[in-house]
């Protein structure tokens, strides 16, 4: 294990394996180990991934067989917040270091993993997770083709790899590998191939804020459609004619093959042509050339239906199995996608003795496969028949430029060639099959067809379809003549050459051999059909495409975040008053508290904030709390959102004078989707407490005797003389201190009972012929209250400064008093030479005039703006320009 | 395939306006979801709603907000005019109250978005003909005065909902070609998607936009 473990910047983004694991899988224990074979694609690419052209491949990793391990890795970067898991494969030397980051998505990971291991399957549940790679991961070294033997199919990898990278790939040339002209990127793309690709999750939640990529958007949308595409498809049929010929590594001279290829009145839109053993020569079998190829291809051209024009598709061979497509000429231009693949089963497993060759192409929304084979020969051999055929289905791999396609994945699949199945023996000899014949009783010798047999046992061409035969076994005859094979082998006939189909659209019209030709020691076999190719209807498809783009914005609008809110009692409310929250009846200094509950009914999780209106500073009024102000609501949970509304000395003075109402509408922000209103209504009931001092000293009636208007008309007076010298209110305050308390211990410094103050302050608010209630600590709190509510402070704003300023100056102290409008001075006298005669008890209190002085220096120059810090040099000042007029000789001189 | 046939190029933001009960809501949910609510309860707040459309070839993403038209929340809905590229006014034409205080409708309209804003008065309920209250003809006359696009349309058989919602995007859209929209303006209600084609489009802004092909539609 190498202990330089440092981790590359990388992230693994997607892991592809090869499809051939899938196939194994299928088929459960049958499988043959080459057949295991996979690969780890490490896809690599910006973030956020949105789609598969996002990723490019970083790394491969070559898996053969099934030695697969994964461990935790306790000695490479194990902490507490992440930690590694080894997998080893038996190709690669490094093995690949998997860092993750621990949690519950990793956990996920990690049981898959060992899941993977335990059954000795590839994990491509990683394409799920995303996670960091060690560096050793980049130094695997790729198995070239030539190195790892039986892996052609990595070729494709190293192909898409190379044609992936952005930008120059100095790794590439570092090992050498020679860069290819075409641009895999750039070639034409027809959306074709995509699904061989893992589709990178779209995040619902991003495509609801718009911020899905349009890509991912596609992706969805291609699903949508493609899951509907019978909908928007009109079938078109095409003729097509399949050939098949074993033709026994004869030449062909002369010979006229129209009688095999021509034989219906309609020519054939499609002719795929099948031959084997073309050539059956040793140069043949080894360097696969052949002069046969052409000369059965100008008799074949020779042979096609005169009634068109045909131009040859594809031609492939391997060794002796040819495969010839041609279409009509007005067709070729629609085809797409054509391409030929060959694979080999033949001696050792590999040759091409014997094989298949196929050729696909797209025609309109129709994928289709031709495939010729040559299945082994000799009477028992049908399992190795069977054989033949799983390794034909599962390695002949299309090489598309969206990925590959094994003959499976097309919609229409041909399946032709001299299978090579025989009547089986042990249940009818040559003699009986051939009496049979004689008297055309085929079905009775077909029961015994090793082909039928073994489609019925399901070991072969699963869901492959054969018409009826009625015509003559196709084998073997001698050469030259209709004769059955006269060898010393006596072998018994049998129908050899097959045509097969698998695919909905396909009709069989017609299926014969032609026992004219004589040239081999098989017949020529041919069958006709109907291939119904599935055709886009432009106004369809408009209508369908349509109907996904709807149904994908339903899906966005459906996965906006969705909440209801839910208000005790709101129910009762009429619907246009719904979200209104009311307080009622509000009192100075009485908090009162109300909640609401925000479920989230979508299917999203919500984050919900409540936001500032526009213009605005804050998200609430000053007299209201939100709590909390944001949260995050998991689907179908609830939050509950507390209100609490309290008016104090900050917001009294507006309420007093109707600036503000207890009115405010709460803005509740879903993040990326929707804003609910939120009302909330409260009655405020006016108090001494926030009125200012040229309102009070007018005021001769109790608060709540005065109307709304007379208060603002009061507060609005400005009048420089009142009706009293000092507000009343204050006054009683400070009377009855007077009375009470003028000896009493840490009388200012001891916190009064709420209780006592709100009833001191509706005593206040009605001024009845009681005396006030509450003990002299919350009488003293009171009088605080009451000056520090005073909107214009008993020290007016615009004085702040200068007091500051002259706080160390008792004279210039004193100049400054004389800017105060007459009722502040009345008022600011009035408290010091209060406090002056508290201080003169001081023996008795234990006041000190330091300590009043800061106290009610606060109050007196109580700040403008309540938010502001406690500020202590501010504070000294304001304390100094008290204590000047509290301990100074001369105080009431100039006053 | 040239950047895929599903993406869309631009994101369209729109705000529908107007009275308590003339149909806004209604109107919008036609428009996404191509339903009659019959028991749509009063928008307390701001709806959201998007739907991509095609105007000229391209795709376009509507983002529409649909306010609460209750008076009370008239000072906060505003908050909301900011940056639409689109403004719908709605009126209902068996109304004659919702009628009447468009120019103040209007008047928030031109004064909180920007001078390029496409604003489309809509008389809703046009399925209403026998309760009629105003006439298309007055209606017709007040929206020519002052520059609106007009319809008459019903948010309950969907008649001329698609259409006003269309024509609007689709004069947004020639306000971009003809390059009068700045798309770069923070408040132009518009913004470009990058297309699929990476980097090309990176560095496309409005002038990518200006040289393609004239709108034909």
């Amino acid at each position: 294990m190498p202990n330089s473990s440092s981790w590359i910047g990388e992230v693994l983004k997607a892991l592809l394996e090869h499809p051939n694991w899938k196939e194994g899988e299928e088929h459960g224990g049958q499988v043959s180990p080459e057949t295991r074979e996979f690969v780890i694609l490490v896809m690599d690419g910006r973030v956020p991934i949105l789609s598969p052209e996002n990723l490019h491949v970083a790394h491969l990793i070559p898996v053969v067989g099934n030695l697969f391990n994964c461990d935790i890795d306790t000695e490479n970067g194990t902490d507490d917040t992440e930690f590694c898991v080894k997998i080893t494969t038996n190709i690669t030397e490094p093995v690949i270091y998997v860092k993750l980051a621990r949690g519950h998505r990793s956990q996920n990971f990690i049981d898959e993993v060992f899941r993977a291991a335990q059954n000795k399957q590839i994990f491509y549940i990683l394409s799920k997770f995303c996670f960091g790679l060690s560096k050793d991961f980049q130094g695997v070294k790729f198995a070239s083709t030539a190195e790892v033997q039986g892996l052609s199919w990595l070729r494709f990898y190293e192909d898409l790899k190379r044609h992936s990278s952005p930008g120059g790939d100095e790794q590439d040339s570092e090992r050498g590998i020679d860069s290819v002209s075409e641009d895999f990127k750039n070639s034409d793309t027809d959306g074709e191939g995509d699904e061989d690709y893992e589709v990178v999750g779209v995040e619902r939640e991003s495509m609801a804020k718009g911020m899905t990529t349009l890509k991912g958007r596609d992706t969805i949308i291609k699903c949508v459609l493609d899951s509907k595409q019978e909908q928007f498809t009109d079938l078109a049929g095409y003729k097509v004619l399949i050939a098949t010929w074993n033709v026994n590594g004869q030449s062909p001279g002369s010979i006229c093959l129209s009688e095999w290829l021509a034989r219906t009145p309609e020519p054939p839109d499609f002719y795929a042509i099948g031959f084997q053993e073309l050539d059956l020569s040793k140069e043949a079998f080894l360097f696969n050339e052949t002069p046969k190829e052409a000369e059965w291809l100008t008799r074949v051209k020779e042979g096609l239906h005169k009634g068109a024009h045909y131009k040859k598709v594809k031609l492939v061979r391997l060794v002796g199995m040819m495969l010839i497509v041609y279409a009509k000429e007005n067709l070729i231009k629609s085809l797409k996608q054509v391409h030929m693949e060959y694979v080999g089963t033949g001696i050792l497993g590999k040759m091409g003795n014997k094989g298949g060759v196929a050729v696909r192409f797209e025609l309109e929304e129709t994928s289709i496969c031709f495939v010729n084979c040559h299945l082994a020969a000799h009477v028992e051999e049908y399992q190795r028949r069977n054989q033949d055929f799983q390794q034909i289905s599962t390695r002949l791999t299309f090489f598309l430029q969206h990925g590959i396609k094994y003959i499976k994945d097309h919609d229409l699949i041909f399946w032709f060639g001299d299978m090579n199945y025989r009547i089986n023996p042990q249940f009818m000899d040559a003699i009986e099959a051939k009496k049979l014949i004689q008297q055309e009783k085929y079905q009775k010798v077909l029961d015994k067809d090793q082909l039928k047999d073994q489609m019925r046992e399901g070991n072969v061409f699963v869901n492959f379809k054969e018409g009826p035969i009625n015509f003559k076994p196709t084998y073997k005859y001698d050469p030259g003549t209709d004769n059955w094979d006269s060898s010393e082998k006596n072998r018994s006939p049998a129908w050899c050459d097959r045509i097969l189909w698998k695919g909905d659209g396909i009709e069989q019209i017609d299926y014969t051999s032609l026992n004219a030709y004589t040239l081999s020691d098989h017949k020529p076999v041919s069958s006709l059909y109907t291939a119904n190719v599935k055709v886009i209807n432009p106004t369809k498809y408009r209508r369908v495409y349509e109907e996904a783009l709807k149904k994908m914005d339903k899906l966005e609008n459906e996965f906006l975040p969705q909440v209801t809110v839910d208000i005790p009692g709101g129910n009762l409310a009429p619907h246009s008053n719904r979200n209104e929250i009311h307080f009622g009846k509000i009192r100075f200094m009485e908090p009162i508290k109300k909640t609401f509950t925000v479920a989230n009914t979508g299917q999203v999780p919500v984050r919900l904030e409540f936001i500032r209106k526009l213009d605005d500073l804050y998200v609430c009024k000053d007299w209201l709390r939100i709590e909390p102000l944001a949260a995050f609501i998991q689907p179908g949970e609830t939050c509950e959102i507390e209100l609490q509304v309290l008016v104090d000395k900050k917001s009294a003075g507006n309420l007093n004078i109707g600036k503000d109402t207890m009115y405010d509408i709460l803005v509740l922000h879903l993040e990326s989707g929707k804003d609910i209103f939120v009302t909330v209504i409260g009655e405020y009931e006016r108090s001494v407490f926030g009125c200012s001092i040229s309102a009070l000293v007018n005021m001769i009636d109790p608060i709540t005797s005065i109307s709304p208007g007379k208060l603002i008309e009061l507060e609005k007076g400005q009048m420089p003389m009142g009706v009293y010298d000092i507000p009343k209110e204050l006054w009683f305050l400070v009377d009855r201190i007077w009375r009470m308390g003028m000896q009493k211990e840490s009388l200012f410094t001891q916190v009064g009972l709420t209780e006592e103050i709100l009833q001191i302050r509706d005593w206040l608010n009605v001024i009845p012929n009681t005396p006030i209630p509450g003990s002299v600590d919350s009488i003293a709190e009171a009088l605080f209250l009451l000056l520090e509510s005073f909107p214009e402070p008993v020290i007016p704003f615009n004085l702040h400064l200068k007091c500051l300023d002259a706080a160390s100056s008792y004279t210039s102290c004193k100049q400054i008093l004389k800017l105060l409008p007459a009722a502040h001075r009345n008022v600011f006298v009035y408290i010091c030479s209060f406090l002056r005669e508290l201080l003169a008890n001081s023996d008795k209190n234990g006041l000190e005039p330091k300590l009043l002085a800061l106290l009610f220096g606060r109050v007196m120059l109580h700040e403008q703006n309540w938010n502001t810090k406690p500020n202590q040099k501010v504070d000294k000042d304001k304390a100094t320009f008290i204590y000047q007029f509290l301990v100074n000789e001369d105080y009431g001189e100039d006053l | 395939m040239s950047g895929g046939p599903y993406n869309y190029s631009y994101i369209f933001k729109y705000i529908i306006i107007g009275d308590m009960g003339v149909g806004k809501s209604c109107l919008l949910h036609q428009f996404t979801e191509k339903k009659f609510m019959a028991d749509c309860p009063h928008t307390i707040g701001v709806e959201f709603g998007t739907r991509i459309i095609e105007v000229c070839g391209q795709k376009i993403k509507l983002q529409i907000w649909d306010t609460a038209g209750q008076e009370r929340f008239r000072a906060v809905t505003r908050s909301y005019y900011r940056g639409a590229a689109g403004a719908l006014i709605i009126y209902d034409i068996t109304r004659r109250s919702t009628y009447n205080h468009l120019s103040s409708w209007l008047t928030d309209a031109r004064n909180l978005t920007n001078p390029n804003t496409v604003i489309f008065l809509i008389g809703n309920k046009s399925d209403l003909d026998s309760q009629r209250d105003v006439t298309y003809e007055e209606a017709k006359k007040f929206a020519d005065e002052n520059g609106l696009k007009f319809v008459e349309a019903s948010a309950k058989t969907g008649e001329n909902v698609e259409e006003a919602f269309l024509e609007t995007a689709k004069k947004i859209y020639e306000s971009i070609q003809d390059g009068s929209l700045d798309l770069n303006a923070a408040e132009s209600g518009v913004q470009k998607k990058p297309s699929a084609n990476g980097a090309r489009s990176l560095t496309g802004d409005s002038s990518d936009a200006r040289n393609s092909s004239s709108c034909s539609c």
